[in-house]
C-alpha cells in the first residue's frame, strides 16, 4: 500500500469518527447550524478524498451523504433521527470499506450493491430527489423484480435467443438496461463502448428514447440512446462493469423461457387447429417423442419465415431443454392456435405464489396416502403373471394423484416403460422416490414447490424496505487503532521549550555542587550532586534528542519539487539537464527544512539560467550535451549540508569583478587586489547581477543576496566554489535544529555576553605590544594576516577600556563578519554553553544588537549578541 | 482523421470519437443523400451514432467488425 493510501485511510477514519460524533451531537441539538456545516464539511472532505482513488463504491455513498447534508445545510430538509440513522449506517459501511482497503489494498466489487442501496436510501430522504429516485425506482437491481419488464427481448434474432436458451448457464441470463444520462457525453462517457464491453454479452441492441428531431434542431451531444444487453455474466461482474453508472442501469434476471418468443409472418390459420388438438393430446398422454415427431413434421412442411414455424422451432427447443415443463409446453402449443406469443412475463410472476392453490390440503393428504400405497404395491415383486398389469394400474393411479397435487413433470411414462420391460416396479419406485425426495426439502408435504419457471436466482437482492442491510458495528468490535498520530505543531513546540528549560535548570546542578563545596564545605555532598547531575544530564539529552526527532523531516520534502522545476525550466531555456538527487532522506528540523525551500529554488534557477550552457556550446566544449545538476544532502555532525553542483560553465571572476565595479559594489582598489575566490563570492553582494538581460527566471540582482540572507537567518552559512568551464558548487551548511544554540560566553566590564559559536573563529591572547594603531583603528597581525581589532566595550557604548591579564595580554575573540575576520577585545573568556535562545520581544525587540536572551543555569540572564550588527 | 468526407460518401475509419459528431451532423445536413461506408470502422461514439440514426443515410458498407455490425444493422437499416 502506498503512503497516499495509508494517509487516506487514517484521515478517513478520523473523518468518520468526527462525523459519528457530530451526528450524535446533532441529535441533541438538531438546530445547530455550526454543527451541520461542520458535518457537511467532513462528509465533503471524505468524499473528495475518496474520489482520488478508484473507490466508486465509497464515493457513491459519500456523494449521496453530501447531497443530503447540503440540503440540510440549506434548510431544505429538516434534520431528523431518520437522517442520522441513515448517515450513521452509511458511515459504518464506509468504515468497513476502509478496513477492506487496509487489509487488501483495494475494494472488491461485492460492496457495490450495498453501496447503491445506501446511496439510494440517502437520496430518498431528500424530497426533490426522492421523486426522481421513485421515478427510476425500477432502475436499480434491488428494486426490480423478475418477471416484469422483459419487453424488447424479441428484438434479439431468434437464432441467438435459441442458442442462449439451449445453453445451460450457471449464472443465468441477465438483461441489462442502460439508460445513460443525457449529459453523459460531456463527462467523457461512451455508453456505447460501455455496453459493447459488457462481460458475457450475448446480444445487444439500442434504441432512441424519443423520435428524432430534424437534423437542424438536433443536438448531437445530448444522449438519447438506450442500450440493452443480454448477458450471461453473473450479477457481481455486471455491477463491477457498470460500477460508475449503476444508477443508470437496471439489471433484470431473465429466465430462459422468456426468450421463447416466436416471431415471424403471422400467416396461416385454422389449418393448424388440428395440429394444436393433436399436440395437446400427445402432451396430455405424455408422449413427448410423438409430440416432437409431429412438430418436426409440420415444421418441415411450413415456410420457415412464418410465425408458426418459429413457434414450432421453439416447441422443439423446449421439448429438448425441459421436457418436464408441461405448463410451458402447453401454453406454447396453445399459442399456436391464437398466434399470441405465450405470456411468459405473466407466468413468470407465478412462482412467487405458493403452489398450494393447486389443491386443498385435505385432498393433498389423501393423495399422498394413495401415492404411498401405490409405492408399496409397486415394490412387490412376487413374480406373479399379473405383475405388469399391476404396475400399469399403479402407474395410472400415481399419474392421477400427482396431477391432483400439481406435479406436472414427465418421466413417469419413461420409468413405466422401463418397469414394463423389466417386469419389475423398481424403476417407477425409484422415480417416485426421486420426486418425493426432491419435494421433501419444502417441508410442507401437501405443497411441493413445482413452478413453471425455475426458482428466481438467489442473488436477487431483497427490496430495500424489507431486508435492509445493516453495517452497524457493535461497540465491542475491535477497531484498528491508527498507527500514527497527528499532533499540532504547537504541542511539539511546547515540549521543545520544556525540555529546553529542563536542560537549563539541569545546568544549575554544577553550580549547586560548587556552592556545596565552596560555601558549605561539604565535599561529599558536592560529589553526590555531581554524580546525580550526570544521570539527569544523560536523560535530558536523550529526551531532547527524542523530541527533536519528532520535529525532524526528510530533505526530500524540499527536494521533491525540483524534478518538475528543473524539467520545466530547462525545457523553457532549451537546455538539457539531468537532475540527480542524493541523500533525500537526510533529516533536519522542520523549520530548517522549510527555510531551505526558497533559497534552493533560487540557487537551482540560477544554475539553470546562468550555469548551464546550451547543448551546442556544451558539445563544442567537449562535454556531454545534457548537463548534470546534483542536489546532495548529507549530515556532518550537528549540521546538515546541502550541495548544489552543476557541470556548467562556472563563474568567471573577471566578469564578476567588472560587473561589481560597474555597479559600484567594489571600488577600484578592491578591484585590483581582490582574489578570484573572493570575487566569485561577490555574487552574494546585494545589487549584483551577471546576466545582461533580465529574464523571468533570474537576473534582477536579488537572487543570491536573498539566498544568503535566508540562510543566515537560520544560522546557516553558504560557500561557493567555482571553476571556470568546469562547473559551480554551492554548499549550504545549516544547523540540524534551531532550538539549542551553542554560545561562547565572554565577559567585559563585569558583564557576561554570549556570542553564537558559529561566528567565533578563535580566541587568542594578544600582547598589548603587538597591537598596532592605524589612524584611530587598532589592528594586529595574526599568522601573517592583518586583523582589525575592535573593543566590545566601545561597540556597546561602555566607557571603560579593556582589561588585560597579569601578563599584559588582551583577550581577543576573532569572529567572522561576512567575509572578514574581526578581533573583538573583551576582558575575559568563559566556557561555551548550550542555551535556549529566546528572541527579544516587546520594546527590546527593537534592539538589533542583541540576537536574544537566554536563561543560565544559575538563574541569571545572558544576553546574546548579534555579531553582524554590532560590527 | 477518423471520418473521411468524400464527395458523396463519408468513410468511417477505426474508432470514431465524440469530436466528429458536430462535423458529421453539419455534413449530413448538407448532403442528405450521402452514403456511409462503415467497413473499416471498429467503434463509433454514441454521439456519432445518434447523428446517423437521426439522419438515416444509406449505409453502403457495414462494419467488418461483426459485433459492431450486429449493433448497428437493426437501427441503421431503412
Amino acid at each position: 500500500m502506498n503512503a497516499l493510501l495509508e494517509q487516506f485511510i487514517s484521515e478517513s477514519r478520523e473523518c468518520l469518527q468526527g462525523i459519528g460524533e457530530m451526528l450524535l451531537q446533532l441529535e441533541d441539538a438538531p438546530g445547530d447550524k455550526e454543527l451541520v456545516n461542520e458535518l457537511f464539511r467532513l462528509v465533503h472532505t471524505l468524499k473528495g478524498n475518496s474520489g482520488l482513488f478508484e473507490f466508486p463504491t465509497m464515493t457513491r455513498v459519500l456523494h449521496a451523504g453530501e447531497d443530503l447534508m447540503d440540503e440540510v445545510r440549506n434548510d431544505r430538509v429538516v434534520f431528523s433521527r431518520q437522517i442520522a440513522d441513515h448517515l450513521l449506517d452509511s458511515m459504518d459501511f464506509v468504515g468497513l470499506l476502509c478496513d477492506e482497503i487496509e487489509a487488501s489494498g483495494g475494494l472488491l466489487a461485492s460492496g457495490m450493491g450495498n453501496s447503491v442501496r445506501l446511496a439510494e436510501g440517502l437520496r430518498l430522504l431528500i424530497p426533490v430527489k426522492a421523486a426522481l429516485v421513485a421515478e427510476s425506482a425500477g432502475v436499480t437491481p434491488s428494486a426490480s423484480s423478475p418477471g416484469v419488464d422483459l419487453e424488447g427481448l424479441d428484438e434479439i434474432p431468434e437464432s441467438v435467443r435459441m442458442e442462449a436458451y439451449r445453453m445451460d448457464r450457471k449464472a443465468g441470463l441477465h438483461l441489462v438496461r442502460y439508460r445513460p444520462a443525457t449529459d453523459c457525453f460531456y463527462q467523457g462517457a461512451d455508453p456505447f463502448h460501455q455496453a459493447r464491453q459488457t462481460p458475457g454479452l450475448v446480444w445487444g441492441w439500442l434504441a432512441p428514447r424519443e423520435p428524432w428531431p430534424s437534423l437542424e434542431a438536433m443536438d448531437a451531444y445530448r444522449c438519447v440512446l438506450d442500450f440493452q444487453v443480454l448477458t450471461d455474466a453473473p450479477l457481481e461482474v455486471l455491477e463491477e462493469h457498470y460500477r460508475y453508472v449503476l444508477e443508470q442501469v437496471k439489471m433484470v434476471p431473465v429466465p430462459g423461457l422468456c426468450l421463447v418468443l416466436p416471431k415471424g409472418e403471422p400467416n396461416g390459420g385454422p389449418v393448424y387447429e388440428d395440429f394444436v388438438a393433436e399436440a395437446m393430446g400427445l402432451l396430455a398422454a405424455g408422449n413427448m417423442r410423438g409430440l416432437a415427431k409431429v412438430t418436426q413434421a409440420l415444421l418441415d412442411l411450413s415456410n420457415p419465415d412464418l410465425w408458426l414455424s418459429s413457434a414450432l422451432r421453439w416447441l422443439l427447443a423446449v421439448l429438448v431443454r425441459e421436457p418436464e415443463n408441461l405448463a410451458a409446453l402447453k401454453s406454447l402449443i396453445g399459442s399456436l392456435g391464437t398466434f399470441q406469443p405465450p405470456r411468459w412475463a405473466a407466468v413468470a410472476g407465478a412462482p412467487y405464489e405458493p403452489p398450494t392453490a393447486v389443491c386443498d390440503p385435505a385432498v393433498a393428504v389423501t393423495a399422498h396416502a394413495i401415492i404411498a400405497i401405490q409405492r408399496t404395491i409397486l415394490a412387490i415383486d412376487d413374480g406373479s403373471p399379473w405383475q405388469r398389469g399391476r404396475i400399469q394400474a399403479a402407474a395410472a393411479t400415481l399419474s392421477l394423484c400427482l396431477k391432483a397435487l400439481g406435479h406436472l413433470e414427465g418421466g413417469l411414462e419413461a420409468s413405466l416403460a422401463a418397469a414394463l420391460a423389466a417386469g419389475l416396479g423398481a424403476p417407477v419406485v425409484s422415480w417416485l422416490d426421486g420426486l418425493i425426495g426432491q419435494a421433501a426439502p419444502a417441508k410442507r408435504l401437501p405443497a411441493p414447490p413445482v413452478g413453471i419457471l425455475p426458482e428466481p436466482p438467489a442473488e436477487v437482492p431483497a427490496p430495500p424496505g424489507e431486508g435492509e442491510v445493516k453495517f452497524g458495528r457493535r461497540a465491542e468490535d475491535a477497531q484498528a487503532g491508527p498507527k500514527s498520530l497527528k499532533v499540532d505543531q504547537a504541542k511539539v513546540d511546547r515540549l521543545m521549550n520544556l525540555i529546553g528549560e529542563m536542560i537549563v535548570s539541569k545546568n544549575a546542578l554544577p553550580y549547586l555542587a560548587g556552592r556545596a563545596e565552596s560555601v558549605f564545605g561539604v565535599r561529599e555532598l558536592s560529589r553526590e550532586i555531581k554524580a546525580q547531575y550526570s544521570v539527569i544530564n544523560r536523560i535530558a539529552e536523550e529526551m531532547q534528542d527524542a523530541i527533536m526527532q519528532v520535529r525532524m523531516m526528510p530533505v526530500s520534502f524540499v527536494f521533491q519539487r525540483f524534478p518538475r522545476l528543473v524539467r520545466d525550466t530547462s525545457r523553457k531555456l532549451g537546455k538539457e539537464v539531468n537532475l540527480v538527487l542524493i541523500g533525500e532522506d537526510t533529516q533536519a528540523d522542520k523549520n530548517i527544512i522549510e527555510a531551505l525551500g526558497d533559497p534552493l529554488v533560487h540557487i537551482v534557477r540560477n544554475s539553470l539560467d546562468h550555469g548551464f550552457e546550451s547543448p551546442e556550446t556544451r558539445l563544442a566544449a567537449g562535454k556531454p550535451a545534457a548537463g548534470t545538476l546534483t542536489l546532495r544532502a548529507s549530515q556532518e555532525s550537528d549540521r546538515v549540508v546541502i550541495e548544489v553542483e552543476d557541470d556548467g560553465k562556472g563563474i568567471d571572476p573577471l566578469v564578476i569583478k567588472r560587473k561589481a565595479y560597474e555597479k559600484g559594489v567594489i571600488d577600484e582598489a578592491t578591484l585590483e587586489r581582490i582574489s578570484d575566490h573572493d570575487a566569485i563570492n561577490l555574487i552574494f553582494a546585494p545589487g549584483l547581477s551577471t546576466a545582461d538581460v533580465v529574464s523571468d527566471l533570474s537576473g534582477r540582482g536579488v537572487g543570491m543576496d536573498v539566498v544568503r540572507t535566508a540562510v543566515e537567518k537560520v544560522n546557516g552559512s553558504i560557500r561557493l566554489d567555482s571553476e571556470l568551464g568546469k562547473g559551480t558548487r554551492l554548499s549550504l551548511s545549516l544547523p540540524l535544529t534551531m532550538a539549542v544554540t551553542n554560545v561562547m560566553i565572554v565577559e567585559t566590564n563585569g558583564q557576561a555576553f554570549g556570542l553564537p559559536m558559529q561566528s567565533v573563529i578563535e580566541t587568542v591572547r594578544v600582547p598589548r605590544s603587538r597591537v598596532m594603531h592605524i589612524k584611530n583603528t587598532q589592528a594586529t597581525v595574526l599568522r601573517g594576516r592583518i586583523v582589525a581589532l575592535k573593543s566590545l566595550n566601545e561597540k556597546l557604548g561602555i566607557a571603560a577600556s579593556p582589561i588585560a591579564n597579569a601578563d599584559g595580554e588582551l583577550a581577543v575573540l576573532v569572529v567572522r563578519a561576512g567575509n572578514e575576520q574581526v578581533g573583538l577585545i573583551v576582558d575575559q573568556f568563559h566556557e561555551t554553553e548550550d542555551v535556549i535562545l529566546k528572541p527579544m520581544t516587546g520594546v527590546l525587540g527593537g534592539l538589533p544588537a542583541y540576537a536574544g536572551s537566554a536563561l543560565m543555569g544559575d538563574g541569571s540572564v545572558l544576553m546574546i549578541l548579534n555579531v553582524m550588527e554590532i560590527l | 482523421m477518423p471520418i473521411e468526407f468524400q464527395k458523396k460518401a463519408a468513410v468511417f475509419l477505426g474508432v470514431v470519437g465524440v469530436d466528429e459528431a458536430e462535423g458529421l451532423l453539419e455534413w449530413l445536413q448538407k448532403k442528405p443523400k450521402a452514403r456511409i461506408d462503415l467497413a473499416a470502422c471498429t467503434h463509433l461514439h454514441p454521439a456519432d451514432l445518434q447523428v446517423l440514426m437521426a439522419s438515416r443515410p444509406i449505409v453502403s458498407q457495414w462494419p467488418e467488425d461483426v459485433s459492431l455490425r450486429a449493433w448497428l444493422e437493426p437501427v441503421l437499416t431503412k
